[in-house]
């Protein structure tokens, strides 16, 4: 944690919490990848059908474009959303900009970890005492956070590597299925095919912490290239699982399902393990408790830069939210209008960059001539 | 401060470990086989087999105790089950569930639910249909080195993986059942007396059961069900017996014209082996070979086509033509699909190749 007192606008991080351009691969790929893989193909294939993969690749042209709007508002200012918020809209608007991108980045975090603690509930234990194991893993997630940027960015590497091997099980889906439910290709409207990037594009959500943890990134500029590499493997990986999904279940059964992934993983069978969802549940808490640490980090990151508290009062302070309303939420039916809620919001402040793109570009202009 | 929360992370995590149920063979009531029969309109029995597990190794297979319960839903009897258990029912190994006749003739829409809703159980695991009573054939005892789960499951999948018997378990029906022009169908098991036989296929619209057909013509539904390499044919060539061992069988479908007036071609070439013959006289070379071959297509070709009339006649289409259809074809609609499939013309050519004969001449 960076201890040392800042001004708000003059924003310098001292070399030691650098991260290499490097790993902003693993960064925007971690942030990517949390919970929705676990289920968004039955969503994806609602509007589009089984050409939905095509709209997964749309959603991530989108989001690559997205990205480097972002990166040409990071380098004009050299800062973070704080103060590109405040160079753009003054200091009081931006500041409440700020705190509503803050609040939208917990509201991601409380997504990923109710949604995920729901997963366990329905898969593994339907008596899980979720006021006890969500102390338990806030928690870990607290000590975790407390170790500062570094640490999250080593968490990214590994939840990446570890959860790698799982693409190999797609082996057994492919197996069982039948390769020509994805034809005819393009055989809905492209009203239907946008409609369904519109949702698509939801997985991709968390690139946008970029603008927080950008100053945090050594050389950054070379770090772009690094950035969009971990966009397109996202999509790649998101555009596999889909087609797997597609080739493994009937249309009409897809939509029975509520976590296609994890009903793909129900039939890899090896000798020494029968029921092999079990595992990959459990292995998937390295994705999410990495995802769960950074989001964490970047919404408590924000009101730092802005009141100059210290950022582990923050994190304790939004852990207890996070708490309460992790136990608050308790029926699959609530936790369903949360993550609509948070989608909603996702794909307005994804509308926003380029809202925000104009403005700094507008105000940029007008002080270059005065 | 850091190590402060690390130490409370560690006993945290700790807690952690009592917080779930723990699970040992011995202590639960584990259902590897189940049966369900018809008792009337809205009421079924269900008959479970548990495996009674010894706190030693050394007693080989575990006998068994079996349990049957009426009630309105599968979940209501598995509960009136546990009643008369001491031991809390463990559903995660489900080897197989069997169907009696008449309640698949009523359909079997909630155990069709139960099956997909549950996330215990496994999507690899085989459903059939019983001629008689399920709790008859989960209550006989067949062998001594296998239970009746294991016995009747062994049976279904070595039938699928070495004989005649096409593809089948909870996934390929659930998969069937829901999807667009197309129908599940099922193995048939029967009791006779020691022991169980497979009987036939069961053909289902929706979730009921409407046509069967006998084992002997399970071979000509799997090659035009799927590719295999197993499997025997025989055939009656000049009044005597022929044999043909399948050794690599390709169904590829053709859709000929748009989608207003379909048809379809079923393309199948089968390489096999001559494994019997029954004159001895016949030598099997040249001349022969190509007319037994032609045999060969001729019959198959005429059982397979009467074979996809009836299905047309019957409205069920097990072989998926209609799910084919929506994937080759633009514009797919389901209702005026069921309106043309009974009269949509459906052709079957068959290739068959014998390629050796044998060790004998």
């Amino acid at each position: 944690m960076n201890k040392k007192r800042q001004s708000k606008i003059d924003l310098h991080v001292p070399e030691n919490l650098l991260v290499t351009p490097f790993f902003v691969f693993f960064l925007i790929h971690a942030m990517q990848l949390g919970v929705g893989i676990l289920s968004f193909e039955t969503y994806i294939a609602r509007d589009a059908g089984y050409d939905a993969w095509i709209s997964l690749l749309i959603a991530g042209a989108a989001i690559h474009l997205l990205l480097w709007i972002v990166y040409n508002i990071l380098q004009s200012s050299k800062g973070d959303i704080v103060s590109i918020h405040e160079e753009t809209f003054g200091k009081y608007i931006g500041g409440f900009l700020s705190i509503i991108f803050s609040l939208y980045v917990l509201l991601l975090t409380l997504t990923v970890l109710r949604t995920f603690i729901e997963v366990i509930q329905t898969w593994v234990f339907p008596q899980l005492n979720v006021w006890f194991f969500t102390l338990a893993l806030l928690l870990l997630i607290y000590y975790l956070v407390a170790g500062g940027f570094r640490m999250i960015t080593g968490l990214c590497l590994i939840s990446v590597l570890l959860a790698l091997p799982l693409l190999w099980l797609k082996f057994f889906p492919i197996q069982a299925g039948d390769i020509n439910n994805v034809f005819p290709i393009i055989d809905h409207t492209l009203v239907e095919l946008l409609s369904s990037a519109k949702t698509s594009i939801l997985g991709f959500l968390g690139f946008e912490l970029l603008l927080v943890f950008y100053p945090f990134i050594k050389n950054p500029e070379k770090s772009k290239k690094w950035a969009h590499y971990g966009v397109f493997f996202t999509t790649i990986i998101y555009v596999i699982s889909a087609i797997t999904a597609f080739i493994y279940f009937s249309e009409k059964q897809l939509d029975q399902v509520n976590w296609a992934t994890i009903s793909l993983w129900k039939i890899v069978e090896f000798p020494f393990v029968e029921r092999f969802e079990f595992i990959g549940i459990a292995l998937w808490l390295y994705v999410v408790i990495p995802n769960i640490c950074f989001s964490l980090w970047a919404a408590s990151r924000i009101p730092k830069r802005l009141f100059n508290i210290r950022q582990t009062y923050m994190v304790g302070g939004y852990c207890l939210i996070l708490y309460v309303a992790t136990i608050m939420l308790d029926e699959r039916q609530q936790i369903k209008e949360l993550n609509d809620i948070a989608n909603m919001i996702g794909f307005y402040v994804l509308m926003y960059i380029p809202v925000l793109f104009l403005f700094k570009k507008a105000r940029d202009k007008v002080r270059d001539t005065n | 401060m850091k190590n402060n929360i690390s130490v409370m992370v560690i006993i945290g995590s700790m807690f952690l470990t009592g917080c779930a149920e723990t699970y040992s063979v011995e202590e639960r009531a584990v259902i590897r086989i189940a049966g369900y029969d018809f008792v009337d309109e809205d009421r079924l029995k269900a008959t479970v087999a548990i495996p009674q597990y010894g706190r030693d190794e050394s007693s080989g297979t575990p006998t068994e105790k079996y349990q049957s319960a009426v009630d309105h839903s599968v979940k209501e009897a598995h509960e009136n089950i546990q009643r008369k258990l001491s031991k809390p029912i463990s559903i995660g190994k489900l080897e197989i569930s069997l169907f009696n006749e008449e309640l698949t003739k009523n359909g079997l829409k909630n155990i069709i639910d139960f099956l997909g809703r549950d996330p215990k159980i496994g999507r690899n695991s085989l459903l059939s249909v019983v001629k008689g009573e399920t709790q008859g054939l989960i209550e006989a005892k067949y062998s001594e080195s296998e239970t009746t789960s294991k016995y009747i499951a062994g049976l279904i999948k070595q039938n699928i993986n070495k004989s005649n018997f096409p593809e089948t378990n909870l996934h390929k029906f659930l998969y069937a059942y829901y999807a667009d022009g197309m129908d599940p169908f099922l193995p048939i098991i029967k009791r006779t007396d020691s022991q169980v036989e497979i009987d036939g296929i069961a053909f289902f619209d929706g979730a009921k059961m409407v046509h069967s057909i006998p084992y002997s013509e399970a071979f000509n539904f799997k090659i035009m069900k799927q590719d295999f390499n197993r499997g025997t044919k025989g055939i009656k060539y000049k009044e005597e017996r022929i044999v043909l061992e399948n050794i690599g069988s390709r169904v590829t479908y053709h859709v000929i014209d748009g989608i207003e007036h379909p048809r379809f071609l079923l393309d199948i070439k089968i390489k096999g082996f001559i494994n019997e013959v029954e004159n001895i006289n016949l030598k099997l070379k040249g001349s022969v070979i190509k007319s037994v071959e032609e045999d060969f297509e001729k019959t198959l070709q005429a059982q397979s086509i009467e074979m996809i009339k009836q299905f047309q006649e019957l409205k069920i289409d097990p072989l998926g033509l209609g799910n084919e259809l929506k994937n080759r074809r633009r514009n797919f609609d389901l209702k005026k699909w069921e309106g043309v499939y009974p009269t949509v013309p459906v052709d079957v050519k068959i290739d068959v190749e014998i390629i050796e004969t044998g060790i004998t001449s």
